[in-house]
Parts: C-alpha cells; structure tokens; sequence
C-alpha cells in the first residue's frame, strides 16, 4: 500500500490534465442558459471529481482520490476558473467524500460497482459544500433533495463509469503495468 | 564470451555474474557476465529492445529497487557507488528528466538530496552553468532547444560529483548539429579520466573516442566485449545482420517519368502564425510538389517543417497565401504514431472500421504485408516501437493516396526499420505519389530524396536536390545539418530570454514576498470565512479586501488586475438570477410571476450577497496565483508544513508537463480530423479520444519518477523534510505572521462592523 514515486508522479499529471478538463466544463457550464433549474444543472457535476475514480483506480493507494481531487481543483483555479479558489476547496470536499468510498473498501474494491459507488458518495461531498458556499441552502427543499440526488447518479456516471471505461482502456494499453492496476489485471488473468 | 571471474570486485565498478534479469514476467537479459572496471570507458551496441538500457540501469543501482524487476545471479557494485549522485544518469528523452522550473533549481535539486549546505550550492551551481550552457540561471528550461536540456542534464549530474556516467541515447532527439555538441561534450568528460558508458545508436562518430565497446544479441546476451577498433572490425557481419549498421548502397535512380511534371500540391505565399505567437510559424511560402517526388524537409526545430506540412495536408488553413491539391487524397503521418489510432484493436485500425467475426481476407493480407501478423486482436498501444510506426503507415496509406505527408516518420527507428519504412514510401513514390517528409537524417535524405528543402524560423533557404545541398556549407550550418563552430555556448542575446518584467514586479510587491505557504493559509482562512456573510452590507467590504490587494498591492497594473475581474460580472448575474428564481422565499417578500418562474426580492438579495462572496473568493485566488512562484510555494510548504518530499516534489514535477499535454491534446485533435472521426460520434468514443494523452502521461510518470530517484531522491531526503537542503529558500519571517493578522483581522471586520 505505499506509495511509489511513480504514483505520485502520475497523480500530478493526470489531475493537472483533469484541472484542465474541468475549467474547460467550468466554461461549457456557464454557458448553460441560466433558465434550467438547479436540479438539472446538477447533472454536470460529476465530471468535476473523475480524478478522484480514475486516479485511484489505476494507483490504488490510501488518500489517491483526496490527493487527486486537491491537485486537479488547485490546477483548475491557477488557469483561471471563474469560481477562484473555491474550485480547489470544493475539490478538497469532493476528494475526501469519495475517499469515504474507498476507504469502506478497504481500499481492495475497484471495480465498477465499487468507483461508482465511491463517486456518488462525491456527490454528497459535492452538496454539503455548496450548502455553505453556493447558494444551495436557499433553494426550497425539493429543489434541494433533487440537487443532492442528481449529484450523485451524476458523480456515478460522469465520474465513475467513466473513469471505469477509461481505466479498461488503459489496461488494455499495456501502459499499467507497473501500477497496481495492471498488477492485479495480470494476477486475475493468471489465476483463471 | 570468457567471464573474467579472477577480477577483484574492489578493483571494479561493477561486476556481474550470471545474471538473469526479468522485466514483468518477461525475460531481457540473459546470462550475462561482465566485469567493468575503473577507467575503463564503454560504448554499449545492440538493437533496440535487446536490454542495453536495463544492463547499465543494473550497472547504476536503479534496477532492481527503483524499477521493478526479477534479477538472479551475482551482481557486485563497488560500495563508492551508494552515496547519492555518485552514479551520474542521462536519459534518452531530454524532456523527462527535470523536476524543476528554472535551470538552477534543477541543478541544485540533486546537491538538495545531498544535504549540501544552501551557502555552497549557489557557488557550485553558478560553477557548473558557466562551464557547460554559460546560462542565466534564472532561465525556464522549458525554454532551451534539445540539445541544451541534454547539455544541462549532464549538467546536473556533474554537480553532483559523480563516479560514474551513464550516458542512454542522449542524442536520439537531437538534430546534427546538437547531437556534435554533446559528443563533443562526451569527448571533454573522457579527457578528464571519468568513467563513462554511453548507449548510442550513432555510434560511428564515437568509436575513435571510447576505448572499450560491449556488443547486447537481441536475445539479450552478451555478443563481446573489448577494445572497440578491434571488436567492431571483427564483428562488421554481426553488425550489419543485427540491423546496426545500414550497409545498403545508392539507389538506383528512380524510373524517370512517373508524371514527373504533375503538380500534386502547390503553396503559394502561405504564411502561418500560432494563436498567442508572435512570430509567424511561416513566412511567405511558395512550394510546389510534383508526382513521383521524395522531399526531404530538413531544418532545426521550430523551423516550421511541421506546420507546412499540416497545411500542405490540409489539416491547416493559412493566414495568407494559397493553397492548391489535385486530389483530396491524401495521408498524413503524425511524427507520434500512437496519435494515428482510434480503435481498441490492431485488425480494426487496419480495416478502419470495428470488425465483428473472423478477420476478413483483405486485412490479413495487410497484416502480412506490414509484418504485424498475430497481433490482430492487440491493442495498438501494446506493440512495440517499430510495429506501431508501420501500423500507422499502413493506416495512412490505405486508400493509396496521391499525396503522403510524414512528421519525422523514423523519429526513435532502429536502421531496420528505418529502412523497411522508407522502402514503403519508394514503393508509394514510385506509384506516382508524392512524398513529403521531415527529418533530422542526412543518411536518409542522402539515400531517398530525389528533393530537399531546407528550412530556418518560417522560410525555405534551400530547394534543390541533396547533392547540391552537400556543397552549401552557409545552408548547412544555418540549418543546424552541421555544427557551427562559433554556436557551441548558448549566445547571451538570442537564447537567453530575459525574465518578464510582471514577475519581478508582482515578487517585488507587498503581497509578493509574503511566504507564499502562510500566503496560502492566509487566503484559504479569509475565503472560509466568506460563509459568514449574509447581508450586503458585510459581502461589499468583504470583497473589497481582496480587490484592493490585487489592484494596489500585487504589483500588477491596475488596467491588467481590473481586466482580469472582469469575465466575473457575468458570473455574478448568473448567482444573482439562479437565487432570484429559485431560492425559497422568505415569508412576506414581493414576488413576480414571468413565466413558469416565481421571481422573489428576497432571493434577488441573497443571490447579490452570493455574487460578492463569489467575487471575494475570485479576487483572493487572482491575488494568490499572481503573486505565487509555483516551486517557492512547494518548497516552502514542504518545510513549513513538514510535507514529505516525495509528495511535494513529486506534484512539482508533474505539474511542470501541463504545456506538453495541451500541445498533444491540439495535435490529436488534428490527427482524428485525418481519419474524418471527430468527437460527435458517442461516449465510448471520448475514451479512445482519450486514451493516447493518458498513456503517455503514464509512460511520462514512469519516466520522471525514474529520473528524479536516479538523482539521488531516495531514502531519508525524499521521506523527510528535515533531511534535505534547500536552495534559495523563501524566508519565513514576522512580516508573514503579521500579514496573514491583518488579512484575517480585515475580513472579521468586514463580517462583524
């Protein structure tokens, strides 16, 4: 379970590249019309925490989504998101709820149902951030429960089954295997 | 081979007997026995993929250990080679090897793993860059050409005091004149006595300098070992037959009037500027490529070769200028060939479409032709460097097209390859294609170009045929094909860019030189505290304080500070409109009906309040990133919060390749327009999307981790803050602890008046 210098290395460059992908969904959300409602906008959010699935997913290390979610939120606020720094403090929430999730694993489970699960619990993270800090805390309570429940099918899909597809691809690359995710591919192809 | 096995171990760098060494459950070397001792300068030969890097990472200790691997038999290393930094290490890819920003930080960042006191370092680095590039060490290195990052990485190990040197192809990504430079440099370290070993796959102009030289089989065995003249004279037969050496001769001249006067395409006064460049990529270009053509585009890089040949393809439109092509036929080969795939599986790349059932005829017929028979159901990512290079020819000469453009198509090929390819470009050439290549290899363009066209900052120099070329000593030089005598040091007015004047204006500032780790903490307490406010009039004063730190003290100019608040106002009417729609209204306000939406005062109000605490939490992060040097903020934060190293340094330097990634990311987008799928077609698309960008980052990781633990960030100085030196580091004094008051006392003032 400890951490190889390797991992370290590829948690910076993936969640830079996600701090990117995110200020650029930061972007494409603003460009949302603002006449949909809340509940449906929370349909995006999970795309905001895939560094914490796939991250983990391929290096399978204690704090890997935590550590990612923080990387990938501070890099989206040094290029210049809209919503300043409050991007990487979100991320700070984010990263830790889906921490939650695998840390309920024991850090063992990272199949598809597990990262899905791990990222719905992001989606919480997600929720009691933006309780305090956008906003949510007004809306009238039905806009509020379908906000958080959005939120994590959102996180589910945008950022688990996704992460889930792109791993799998990865795999499939050959690139992993010095990484815990392309060891424990091998050891699985073996014992069958 | 006879093992020296009466060799003292004391009296020898390292001493290997029967040693099996297994990379992930696959064999790479075999039985190897070797004795290498002191003094005794190696040149390493053998073709790619036969273990020549993973025998000298035994020879440095990296392997097994830092680089996982299955070793047996006896490998005996002189007990001087543990100190960190005595096993000097360059790599072949002059990119990964740096952890740093700025060129004295990466020297100092291996004297850091020393625990060398900071006084010293600033002597000894400054002593190092004036023997080597003569540059400022201010200067990013992101900004040097290749040869002077494979420059500054001997550099860096040098400052370290080495033992030995290992040298591993530090010239495969180097054009002429770069790759003299460093043998000349390879020369100097041998008139010094070092020990050194040097992998080259150029070997020819090192065989009169390096005295001993080690033949790897492909099988990974040892072939020989011994005094290089002798060897290398002995062994002219294996040489040839293991694809080392290209001992084909001329060709035949091609048949003369394939349509030889047949335009394929013509430019005429193209010119090309990149978004946020100032100069022009291409400057008034007239070119015109006729059928049964082979142009080589030769020229140093950033010359343009790649941005002509993008819009000779079509792949680019001009500013200026216009473009002409006979037909829309045309392939187009990415100089990274991974850019070229968009299928899980090799069968599929080739038939271009998924393929449910047997492989059809056709394609086998294919796969036989390009020798990638039984890897049909491989993922194109898996093969190795040669087989993906030929996949992606064969994918871009599909529909037998009338004009074939190629990035450095032998870029990393061994002469084997290189030879197999470019007798499939002849084979297109000679069906009255034309052919458009670049290429840092004279060889080559001695051997197949019937045209070459020299390049230099956006403008053709030359145009004619190699043999004129040869006689032109002036285009030569200028375009970097052979050393320029007078170009050996980096020249103070043209490669040194001076530092921007914003940067040490914004250092020089009151925000700019608070210690940037308790300027962090600072501004991540007040943006807490933006929850507290929920009236006007304490989010007004609250955002205040940031906007006046950035406008009058982060030493930006105030136009710039207010310019780049400035996308935010539309930010803010989106928080104002989603809380006046949606936010429950407090009991007895005015409400207005439009439409399907209940428009309240009171949600208009919180939604004001939520954009100045948006704002406040915006300017707060605009004066951070503008006042913050990213390696000041993590070296501080590693002492001052006692981060261990490896996670600190290790974000760093993973941090410093996000420009990498945004320029792959452009030229994938281009290379899914050549094969007419873009992103529209579905989700599972976005992973293939995907899938070249994240491999090589993980391949990049890999690498970078290898390099920084090669430089002696291993042990106590990656696990502990307290047991490593820093270089130039950023004080931590009262004026911090007083900052960070005042920012706090501020902010409760605002919320609590």
């Amino acid at each position: 379970m400890q951490w190889k210098m390797r991992d370290i290395v590829l948690t910076a460059i993936f969640s830079a590249i996600c701090g990117a992908v995110y200020l650029g969904w930061d972007l494409l959300f603003k460009a949302l019309p603002p006449v949909v409602n809340p509940v449906v906008q929370a349909a995006f959010n999970g795309l905001w925490w895939i560094a914490a699935a796939l991250i983990p997913f391929i290096i399978r290390r204690p704090g890997a989504a935590l550590l990612a979610e923080a990387i990938g939120g501070f890099m989206e606020f040094a290029l210049g998101s809209p919503y300043g720094v409050q991007a990487f403090t979100i991320g700070l929430a984010q990263g830790a709820a889906v921490e939650v999730g695998f840390l309920l694993g024991r850090y063992r489970h990272y199949n598809v149902g597990w990262l899905m699960l791990a990222s719905a619990l992001g989606g919480i993270g997600n929720y009691i951030y933006s309780y305090f800090y956008y906003g949510v805390n007004a809306y009238s309570s039905a806009n509020q429960v379908g906000y958080l429940v959005m939120s994590m099918v959102s996180g589910a899909v945008l950022a688990g089954l996704l992460s889930w597809m792109l791993g799998r691809g990865l795999l499939r690359t050959g690139v992993l295997a010095n990484f815990a995710a392309g060891r424990e591919a091998t050891a699985s192809e073996a014992a069958l | 081979m006879a093992a020296e096995a009466d060799a003292k171990p004391a009296s020898c760098v390292v001493h290997l007997a029967d040693v099996d060494v297994a990379l992930g459950g696959r064999s790479v070397l075999r039985g190897v026995n070797w004795t290498w001792r002191w003094g005794e300068s190696v040149l390493v030969i053998g073709a790619s993929g036969s273990g020549k890097s993973t025998l000298a990472m035994v020879a440095a200790g990296l392997l097994p250990g830092i680089v996982e691997a299955d070793v047996s038999g006896t490998v005996e290393r002189d007990p001087r080679l543990s100190r960190p930094g005595a096993v000097g290490y360059v790599f072949q890819d002059p990119d990964s090897q740096f952890c740093q920003l700025r060129i004295g930080e990466e020297v100092a960042f291996g004297l850091e793993n020393q625990s060398m006191p900071p006084e010293s370092m600033e002597q000894v680095v400054g002593q190092i860059l004036e023997e080597t590039l003569s540059a400022d060490r201010n200067l990013e290195h992101g900004r040097l050409s290749g040869g002077n990052k494979q420059k500054l990485a001997l550099a860096c190990a040098l400052a370290m005091d080495p033992e030995i040197l290992i040298l591993d192809e530090p010239t495969a990504n180097l054009d002429p004149a770069s790759t003299a430079a460093v043998f000349r440099q390879i020369g100097e370290m041998l008139d010094q006595g070092r020990t050194l070993l040097v992998i080259e796959h150029k070997f020819q102009q090192l065989i009169d300098r390096i005295p001993w030289v080690l033949l790897v089989d492909a099988d990974g065995t040892i072939r020989r070992f011994g005094p290089t003249r002798t060897v290398l004279e002995e062994e002219q037969r294996w040489l040839s037959e293991s694809g080392l050496v290209d001992d084909a001769g001329r060709l035949e001249e091609s048949p003369a009037g394939v349509g030889s006067s047949d335009e394929a395409a013509s430019l005429q006064g193209v010119s090309v500027r990149y978004p946020r460049q100032a100069k022009e990529a291409l400057m008034d270009v007239s070119l015109t490529v006729r059928r049964g053509e082979m142009v080589a585009l030769v020229g140093p890089n950033g010359a343009g070769k790649s941005t002509l040949l993008k819009v000779l393809g079509g792949l680019m439109r001009p500013r200026a200028g216009t473009v002409a092509r006979i037909s829309d036929q045309i392939g187009f080969g990415f100089q990274n060939p991974e850019h070229q795939f968009i299928f899980e599986r090799v069968a599929d790349e080739l038939a271009n479409c998924r393929i449910e059932g047997p492989v059809p005829p056709a394609v086998r017929e294919r796969l036989q032709y390009f020798q990638l028979q039984g890897r049909a159901g491989q993922s194109p990512y898996a093969l190795s460097q040669g087989q993906k290079r030929r996949l992606s020819v064969a994918v871009m000469t599909a529909g037998a097209p009338d004009l074939l453009c190629l990035d450095e198509p032998t870029f990393g090929q061994d002469a084997r390859t290189r030879r197999a390819l470019m007798e499939v470009l002849r084979t297109h050439q000679l069906r009255g294609a034309a052919v458009v290549i670049s290429t840092h290899d004279m060889e080559l363009v001695g051997r197949y170009a019937t045209r070459v066209v020299a390049m230099v900052g956006g403008r053709i120099i030359f145009d004619g045929s190699p043999d004129e070329l040869r006689s032109q000593t002036a285009v030569l030089r200028a375009a970097r094909l052979i050393p320029d005598p007078g170009e050996d040091r980096l020249k103070a007015g043209d490669a040194m860019p001076s530092p921007s004047a914003d940067s040490a204006r914004t250092a020089q500032s009151v925000v700019g030189r608070v210690n940037p780790a308790w300027k962090l903490v600072a501004v991540f307490f007040a943006v807490g505290l933006t929850v507290f406010a929920h009236r006007l009039g304490q989010a007004v004063p609250l955002a205040a304080i940031p906007v006046i730190l950035l406008v009058f003290f982060s030493g930006l100019p105030p136009q710039r500070s207010l310019g780049r608040l400035a996308p935010f106002v539309l930010f803010f009417a989106l928080y104002v409109w989603t809380l006046t729609a949606y936010a429950r209204p407090v009991p007895g306000t005015p409400t207005v009906h439009l439409l399907w939406y209940t428009l309240s005062w009171s949600g208009f109000l919180q939604g004001v309040v939520l954009g100045f605490r948006m704002l406040a939490a915006v300017a707060f992060g605009l004066v951070f990133v503008s006042t913050v040097d990213m390696v000041e903020l993590i070296k501080s934060a590693t002492r001052q919060f006692r981060i261990p190293p490896r996670f600190s340094y290790g974000t760093l330097a993973g941090l410093h390749f996000f420009p990498v990634f945004q320029d792959e990311w452009s030229k994938l987008r281009l290379a899914r327009r050549v094969r007419g799928r873009d992103t529209k077609r579905s989700v599972v698309r976005v992973v293939t999307y995907a899938l070249p960008i994240l491999a090589d980052a993980v391949r990049l990781s890999e690498r970078v981790a290898i390099a920084m633990e090669a430089r002696g960030f291993v042990g106590p100085a990656a696990a502990s803050p307290q047991h490593r030196s820093y270089y130039r580091p950023a004080p931590s004094r009262w004026q911090d602890g007083a900052f960070g008051l005042i920012l706090l006392a501020a902010t409760a003032l605002a919320l609590w008046h």
